[in-house]
């Protein structure tokens, strides 16, 4: 059996170029994979067939080996993947692309010097999906779909950082819906549940990309407004109490309705941190929830 | 076995730190696209007991401290600990950061700056440590890097790597990276069994400059 045999058995790919970027081998694997065949590629510059990989990072991958002679680590957390191989259409997980864990190589000419870089791609897609199957069990409500109370925290936690670093400003909102208990007992539980969930529904409608609305706990929510002051905070706050006051919730041919009170509260620097601007919007939503249906700002008089 | 060094051999490590370091900043320079001063490495050998005081010395906040830990086998066996002061790596995501770079959740937030840490400490290391031994004419190949902390090196170093009677011979540099607030410090711990073979090197090195 010889080399080429051999590397052909690799359940990964392996792809060798040389300084001028030309494909010097391609194992089965890429064969499979790519649907290009050796003869078809080797000689030619890898760019020929993918564009895709001139850019800052592999260009920076491959000084480094030709330079240093070190081996690189190209993560799939970080690079998801090098060659973009598209998955099946109809790959359920979301992903477009095979995940890709990748290292690239020294290989050096009889002067010692590294001549050629060997790439290794390790196919680990199914990885991907259990590892974020698992941080969507941890990390999501599994009533509303909403993020969970854990996961919200360690983004406040974040979020301050950032907002001490940067000095960019913060705002945290918590809401409750108001006499809940009472539309349970009316009207039933699952009807409430019903309610959470078409909530959630309508907040994310109102919220922005990087906004995070968690459930808090029982018919609480709470959600973070990064970059933004307590006055832009009240106005998200004032659209998303007037749009659950006048969504008409059904449940089983039964309409209701329901409406939430809300307490804003913006990070300031007299504050210690996370605790601190969580009480500050606590208070704030103790105050709102004296008239229901309504949205009061820590700081502010009413 | 004498694993002491002689102030001659301490003094050629030096001059090869010097020319090493000399040479990887130029190169540095154009790989990672922006300029990162070398300052001249001071070269220290040390008993391993007196190592971990060396390094809280050294090291602002140690504890928190963010260490890229990569080893090296070969003909010549260590480790590498790249230190960057706690929250250092937030300066230098967007250097590194990949065009295909997605930041998805918060767990992610956090994976993806060791990963850019891990891969600017490969770089620097490989850059560094690789030059060192390339002057030396040893051959060593390097364990995937990993990112950790400075009460982990602490227990490292406390837990089998060293005999705690050994020598350390510790290399330290200052990275300074262009535009950004931010410097690291770069030690090269060697093992205490392949300081034979590093005092041979050393032994090559100076002959061949006579």
């Amino acid at each position: 059996m010889n080399d080429d045999q051999v590397l052909d058995t690799l359940p990964i790919g392996l792809v060798v170029l040389d300084r001028s970027y030309r494909v010097r081998r391609w194992n089965h694997w890429m064969v499979m994979q790519s649907g290009l065949s050796q003869q078809t590629v080797l000689e030619c510059s890898v760019f020929n067939y993918y564009p895709e990989l001139n850019k800052p990072s592999f260009l920076r991958a491959c000084k480094t080996v030709f330079t240093f002679g070190n081996v690189v680590y190209l993560s799939q957390k970080l690079h998801r993947f090098l060659f973009p191989f598209e998955l099946p259409a109809n790959h359920t997980s979301g992903l477009t692309h095979m995940q890709q864990s990748c290292t690239m190589s020294p290989v050096r000419g009889d002067d010692g010097h590294p001549q050629q870089v060997a790439i290794t791609i390790q196919d680990v897609t199914d990885s991907v999906i259990l590892e974020r199957r698992l941080r969507a069990v941890n990390n999501i409500d599994e009533l509303t779909g909403a993020y969970n109370r854990r996961y919200f925290s360690a983004r406040l936690r974040e979020e301050i950082e950032r907002h001490r670093r940067y000095n960019h400003r913060l705002s945290l909102v918590i809401f409750d819906l108001d006499h809940f208990k009472q539309t349970n007992d009316s009207i039933g539980h699952l009807a409430g549940d019903h309610a959470l969930i078409e909530i959630r529904k309508l907040a994310e409608e109102q919220l922005r990309d990087i906004d995070v609305l968690a459930r808090f706990g029982g018919e609480e929510f709470v959600f973070l407004l990064p970059e933004t002051g307590r006055e832009a905070a009240r106005g998200t706050a004032e659209r998303l109490r007037s749009e659950i006051e006048r969504f008409s919730l059904t449940w089983r041919e039964r309409a209701f309705r329901v409406t939430a009170s809300f307490g804003v509260a913006e990070l300031n620097h007299g504050m210690g941190g996370e605790t601190d601007l969580l009480e500050a919007a606590d208070q704030a939503l103790y105050v709102a929830k004296q008239k229901r249906n309504a949205v009061s700002v820590a700081g502010n008089s009413g | 076995m004498n694993n002491t060094f002689t102030a001659l051999e301490i003094d050629t490590l030096q001059e090869v730190m010097n020319m090493a370091f000399g040479s990887a900043a130029a190169d540095l320079a154009e790989v990672v696209d922006v300029f990162v001063q070398l300052n001249a490495p001071d070269v220290q050998v040390m008993r391993l007991d007196d190592l971990e005081s060396h390094l809280v010395a050294q090291i602002p906040d140690y504890e928190r401290a963010r260490v890229v830990e990569q080893h090296f086998r070969g003909e010549s066996d260590g480790v590498a600990l790249l230190v960057f002061p706690h929250g250092a790596e937030h300066q230098l995501v967007s250097l590194f950061q990949s065009d295909s770079t997605e930041i998805l959740e918060s767990d992610t937030i956090l994976e993806l700056e060791k990963e850019i840490l891990m891969e600017i400490g490969n770089i620097l290391i490989g850059a560094t440590v690789g030059r060192l031994f390339d002057l030396l004419n040893r051959r060593i190949g390097y364990l995937p890097p990993r990112t950790t902390d400075g009460y982990a090196v602490a227990e490292l170093i406390n837990k089998g790597l060293f005999a705690g009677d050994d020598y350390a011979i510790t290399v330290q540099t200052r990275f300074d990276f262009e535009d950004r607030a931010v410097s690291g410090r770069l030690f090269i711990i060697n093992r205490q069994q392949s300081a034979q073979q590093l005092k041979s090197a050393l032994a090559e090195f100076w002959s061949s400059l006579e």
